[in-house]
């Protein structure tokens, strides 16, 4: 089916998304791109590499809400999925967060539970908090993006999957992780474990979270308004003509860990181009929420107040008015009324200073528990992020000059530090 | 390769069925809404993401078969696969998979030369002659070290160059993505293939048997299945790959002028 390596160049993108006590920035790093755009987009390929096949695998389900009416489109979301990785034997437990939009099976997630089952650790992956499954079955809500709040949801629903696992497994201590957004909402979780005390985090490793969640939606609104200025079509039309090199020279789809490889090789890819495609898959993300939120509070956002969608009918008509939302479009009109009508006199910048890690740096400051692996060159940080990041964590922060957005993840070294970071309090 | 009357009545009754059920499933639009939905402050025009259109016209009861596929692949073709790649060791399914390949590239060929294509298909029958000799019957696939390349064609394909439009777009029941044009091309080159069986003398257990494994092997090469995409729209996606990559497939890998969507609306906004 020809549908899959595009499949595989779309989900690397959209699935985008560590530092011991002394860890200092490392002194040599051959990581090969030096282009963040192109890391990122391309990073997905050192996946390959993958660990042996994990036999000890479950996906299962936690229904948070028993009476919650599902709208028909999303019926099948009524089960909050998550996957668990087990040992016979009793291990620590690692929470794995991923970012934007991705879910429990998304390409990254699944790589990071792989490497952390074979460092010896149960593995539970979770659906990002700006996931379509998040709005249906964990936010009260329905309208993800507000991270403190998504972050108290997010924490209920890790004691139900635990409670869900809990009679046969044996746990020894709890980790928790999370790239991208995921790692901005594992710093929140972590900050409420404190109080709550369910799992006593013994060490979270934050990976490329974004400082500001607001400041980072904006990069990639930028990203898409400057690099398709043309259109999407002449976009679409240009990466097709890439593609066709490919099937060229490959005679037909052959679906391989090399695909994205050989496309770039043949036919490189623009940085303009590079931007544009990471933009779009943001936007995609985006326009999975928009829609599915209003199919849940039924606002009229871009389906017509009163009309009853079924299985059956067309949606490409509100994806393509989705599309067309930027991110700004969904704090103004969805975020933002909403959070004026829960804190009366409320306004955007409130709101704004709200969407990040900054309010609770103080906190951060003081958890020796907590790492930081980020990427100097990583575009959705803003101004000042990078410092902001440096002082609060200090020695904490492992930040690696080259990887753009998450595109190092699979890459040796960091796979290395990632464990290493657990491991050391493991032993 | 004709498709014999029989066939063609029983096709012709299916899509006329098919196409009752799309209507009867069709819902009416709701025009009157008392609040205005946004239309975003992106720059995507009206005009624009039209990538995003097919000819669709059976678009009610695809999605609802894109969904059947959906619980069937996920709950019952899934766990199967799973199964079978846990028990069978990647070296033996190598084998498995280049063996049907070898087979499969003669009917390749048979595509090759009823396109008109001399030269590719030579190259394709070298590749079977090296593949079954020095790839051991077409277990092993040193032909492609030596530059023989894989291709891939199906009669859909061989009617697209002839000139056959796509028709509309349809899913098939378990099988998934395919469109008019295809699903014929599918229906004829599965006579073939029991043409050949009955030609060649093999006993229907062993038939079916190869055909199963085949098909097995085929799925679990496949590294995504549905539901993938996660999200509310990923039977436009899918549409959209599925029809752009077929276009490129039965052009040999060259795009188009015809595929472009751009000139295609320019034309449209020129009276």
């Amino acid at each position: 089916m020809m549908k899959k390596p595009v499949l595989l160049l779309f989900l690397g993108l959209l699935f985008s998304a560590a530092c011991s006590a002394k860890a200092a920035v490392p002194q040599i790093y051959d990581f090969p791109f030096e282009d963040p755009y192109l890391a990122t987009v391309a990073g997905s390929l050192q996946e390959s590499e993958t660990p042996p096949i994990v036999f000890n695998k479950e996906v299962r389900g936690v229904v948070m809400y028993k009476d919650k009416p599902l709208p028909p489109l999303l019926q099948h979301l009524r089960e909050f999925t998550f996957s668990l990785t087990y040992h016979e034997e009793p291990a620590p437990l690692i929470f794995i967060i991923p970012g934007t939009g991705s879910n429990y099976n998304s390409g990254k997630t699944r790589f990071l539970q792989k490497i952390f089952y074979h460092a010896g650790f149960h593995a539970i992956t979770l659906n990002s908090t700006f996931n379509w499954r998040f709005a249906a079955m964990g936010s009260r809500s329905e309208r993800p993006g507000i991270v403190t709040e998504d972050a108290e949801d997010f924490y209920r629903i890790m004691e139900e999957v635990y409670g869900a696992v809990s009679s046969y497994i044996q746990v020894t201590d709890f980790f928790l992780t999370g790239y991208s957004l995921g790692a901005t909402t594992s710093a929140f979780v972590s900050r409420l474990d404190e109080k709550a005390r369910v799992f006593n985090f013994k060490k979270v490793l934050l990976i490329n979270p974004p400082v500001n969640v607001f400041t980072s939606a904006m990069i990639f609104d930028g990203f898409v308004e400057q690099n398709l200025e043309e259109g999407a079509d002449v976009f679409f039309d240009r990466l097709l003509e890439k593609i066709s090199r490919y099937f060229q020279y490959k005679g037909g789809v052959t679906i391989d860990s090399e695909f994205l490889y050989d496309i770039y090789r043949l036919d490189p890819l623009t940085q303009s181009e590079l931007k544009g495609l990471i933009g779009i898959a943001f936007r995609f993300a985006l326009a999975n929420i928009i829609f599915s939120v209003d199919l849940l509070t039924r606002e009229g956002y871009v389906i017509p107040e009163g009309k009853e969608l079924s299985v059956g009918e067309s949606t490409t008509p509100y994806l393509k008015r989705a599309l067309n939302w930027r991110f700004i479009d969904y704090f103004e009109r969805v975020l933002l009324p909403y959070w004026k009508s829960r804190h009366p006199g409320a306004n955007a910048e409130d709101l704004n200073r709200g969407l990040g890690l900054r309010q609770i740096a103080g906190y951060l400051n003081r958890a020796p528990h907590i790492g930081l692996m980020h990427n100097a060159d990583d575009f959705i940080l803003g101004q000042g992020d990078l410092e902001f990041l440096r002082s609060t964590f200090g020695d904490r922060a492992v930040i690696y000059p080259y990887g753009g957005h998450c595109g190092n993840l699979g890459y040796p070294p960091n796979v290395r530090y990632m464990i290493d970071f657990f491991k050391e309090e493991v032993e | 390769m004709v498709i014999p009357k029989k066939l063609r009545l029983l096709l012709a009754a299916g899509l006329a069925a098919l196409f009752l059920v799309g209507c009867a499933g069709q819902p009416k639009m709701d025009s009157a809404s008392p609040r205005a939905v946004y239309e975003g402050s992106s720059h995507f025009e009206r005009r624009d993401l039209a990538f995003l259109d097919a000819y669709d016209p059976l678009e009610s009861m695809n999605r609802r078969i894109y969904r059947f596929n959906t619980v069937v692949d996920n709950h019952v073709i899934e766990p199967v696969i799973d199964f079978y790649k846990g028990v069978v060791p990647l070296f033996v399914r190598d084998r498995i998979s280049n063996f049907f390949s070898n087979i499969d590239d003669v009917r390749v060929m048979i595509h090759c030369f009823l396109q008109g294509k001399p030269e590719k298909t030579g190259k394709v029958l070298a590749r079977v002659m090296v593949n079954s000799t020095a790839g051991i019957l077409g277990f092993w696939d040193p032909a492609t070290d030596e530059g023989l390349i894989k291709y891939h064609e199906d009669f859909g394909q061989t009617l697209g160059v002839y000139g056959v439009p796509p028709g509309f777009y349809l899913i098939i029941p378990i099988l998934g993505p395919s469109n008019l044009r295809d699903a014929t091309g599918r229906v004829a080159d599965s006579f073939g293939q029991t043409l050949a069986v009955d030609q060649l003398n093999i006993h229907p257990a062993t038939d079916l048997a190869f055909t199963l494994v085949d098909g097995l092997q085929l799925r679990a090469s496949l590294p995504f299945s549905y539901g993938d995409f996660d999200s509310p729209f990923e039977y436009e996606v899918v549409r959209t790959l599925y029809l752009d990559l077929r276009q490129l497939l039965v052009n040999d890998g060259e795009f188009t002028e015809e595929q472009r969507k751009l000139p295609k609306r320019n034309q449209e906004i020129q009276p």
